[in-house]
């Protein structure tokens, strides 16, 4: 394996453009991904003619604010947008809250059926939201939370707790047994060793598991359709999609639109990608 | 709280399909399987099945081939694949919804479509990508590979990475080719994690709806329409995608969905993800 080192071959022609071509390869996926977004972009600061006459142009030469205008201006895409924030933060954090408690339980003590608990929180978590929608929605409406904000923020928050319970479990499994038996020795009570040495060991554990959970959140469009009836409740997603429906043709509202929906949660994606990845990994990667 | 929002509402689904529940009245009588013998002979539903299988199938293999060739490929040292990642990631943030919408502004059939525009450079088109009931399969299944890939890249892509390099380096010395060390080493190490790859993206796919509602409203007729969006339009709709308010028959069609799924988390179980312990 170390022939190459002494001396140096010349090698064929194909392994020394191969570099090259992988550069193409990935630069031609990395267009097909970025390109519409951008092409998107285009469209939404383009007047009409540009948008029939030059589709393809990706600078406008006389670019447009009115569709955003229309949009902050003359539709409540503030409030929705406000409320988007809410549900998702808040869904995340009770979702977080409930499982810090559950995956400290799994992983600090020995019960039985433990396992098979943990098994059956997972399938738990399989079941997508909208096959259980008819169910939920009647217990909301017969808790009275149908159409407020709690009712959804808890929804949400509940939805995922076997997720986070999952990953936290994950997180927690990888603080040393050692450091809770000498903090026991050192007379700490139980809740003590978790709230001071267990959770600064979990900070960037739980920071990824919450921006996974608020992209999640951002995105979810079934339930709260369902759930809420008042428009100035509406997260982004319910009301963009009672602005464009299913035959919008202003093609430049429909791409602002779209746009306001994705770019909050796509600055948050390119600042903290290494962690969004390593969080989403854990679960399922971890040996 | 799970048992709340879990256990308590698939219960209580399966009484609900029994009944002829309506949204606009909260008494219900029992009816017994009418619900799913209505749907068994109803064109609609079939129709819904047959494509949410197709529709699945082939978005579920050609974002696996695309998203596993990715995470081959940006696996290699290549200079900024950072960047490539990253840009590839984008992507799977976008919700489906909005995925939806993107994609009916690339392939609106006007000449602002780009679809159409870059055809028309080559001379070619224009394509009725949404009005033709052919094409609007194909659109759909495209939009939600588009949607699909990136996941499955992250997801080998953390994969490849915990591969032992001593692995690898073995094959090469004895003389195996990229191919066959792919087909021979990585592929049956890689096994387990690509099981939960496919398991993933199967539920993911199978309940998609807010994509077809953005995309193509189910249309033309119902050529596209699937079995979740199907179910959200019989019981609840939204603005002007109007709901029929068919509870009972509504949740019905959740309980058939449910039992798929439910096929597949027992597929799950078998692939072994759960026979890994930490202690």
């Amino acid at each position: 394996m170390t022939t190459t080192s002494s001396y140096r071959p010349k090698l064929p022609l194909a392994r020394r453009l191969r570099p090259m071509f992988l550069h193409i390869w990935a630069l031609l996926a990395a267009t097909v991904f970025v390109y519409p977004l951008v092409w998107m972009a285009a469209a939404s600061v383009k007047p009409n003619w540009s948008i029939y006459r030059a589709p393809l142009n990706l600078i406008p030469d006389a670019p447009t604010w009115d569709a955003y205008r229309e949009l902050f201006r003359t539709t409540p895409f503030l409030t929705y947008t406000f409320n988007s924030i809410l549900y998702s933060a808040a869904g995340a954090i009770v979702s977080i809250g409930f499982g810090l408690i559950t995956a400290y339980g799994f992983s600090r003590h020995r019960f039985g059926g433990r396992k098979t608990l943990m098994i059956v929180i997972l399938t738990a978590q399989l079941m997508p939201g909208l096959i259980a929608a008819i169910p939920t929605y009647l217990l909301m409406r017969d808790t009275g939370l149908l159409n407020t904000r709690l009712g959804l923020i808890l929804l949400y928050g509940a939805l995922s707790i076997p997720f986070a319970v999952w990953v936290l479990k994950g997180h927690f499994d990888t603080i040393p047994m050692e450091l809770d038996d000498s903090a026991r020795m050192d007379g700490a009570s139980r809740f003590r060793t978790l709230v001071q040495i267990h959770l600064p060991l979990l900070v960037p554990g739980v920071s990824s598991l919450f921006l996974i959970l608020f992209v999640q959140k951002w995105s979810e469009f079934a339930l709260a359709s369902i759930l809420l009836r008042d428009p100035d409740k509406y997260p982004l997603s319910v009301g963009t999609y009672l602005l464009l429906g299913p035959d919008e043709s202003d093609f430049r509202l429909m791409a602002a639109a779209s746009l306001v929906n994705i770019i909050p949660i796509l600055v948050l994606f390119l600042f903290l990608q290494r962690f969004l990845i390593s969080g989403l990994t854990k679960g399922a990667v971890k040996q | 709280m799970l048992a709340f929002f879990r256990a308590y509402p698939l219960g209580n689904q399966v009484w609900l399909s029994m009944t002829d529940m309506r949204i606009s009245s909260p008494e219900a009588k029992f009816v017994g399987l009418e619900n799913f013998a209505f749907l068994l002979s109803d064109p609609r539903y079939l129709t819904a099945l047959g494509f949410t299988i197709l529709f699945t199938v082939a978005s579920v293999f050609g974002s696996f081939v695309l998203g596993f060739a990715l995470a081959l490929l940006l696996n290699q040292p290549i200079r900024g694949r950072v960047i490539y990642r990253t840009a590839i990631l984008t992507s799977w943030v976008i919700s489906s919804l909005i995925v939806g919408y993107i994609w009916r502004l690339m392939l609106n059939e006007s000449s602002a479509g780009v679809f159409n525009a870059l055809l028309a450079q080559i001379g070619v088109g224009p394509v009725a990508w949404l009005s033709s009931p052919g094409m609007a399969k194909v659109s759909v299944i495209l939009a939600d590979i588009w949607r699909s890939t990136a996941f499955t890249m992250v997801f080998m892509l953390g994969g490849l990475q915990t591969l032992p390099s001593e692995v690898m380096d073995a094959a090469r010395v004895d003389g195996a080719k990229r191919w066959q060390t792919l087909l021979y080493v990585v592929i049956p190490l890689l096994r387990p994690l690509i099981a939960v790859a496919l398991i993933f993206s199967t539920i993911a796919t199978f309940n998609v709806y807010e994509l077809v509602l953005a995309l193509s409203s189910g249309g033309p007729g119902n050529a596209t329409s699937t079995l979740g969006f199907e179910m959200y339009r019989t019981a609840f709709g939204i603005g002007s995608a109007g709901g029929l308010g068919l509870i009972g028959r509504g949740a019905a069609m959740g309980v058939s969905m449910f039992l798929v799924t439910l096929l597949f988390a027992l597929l799950y179980v078998r692939a072994g993800v759960f026979s890994r312990d930490h202690h």
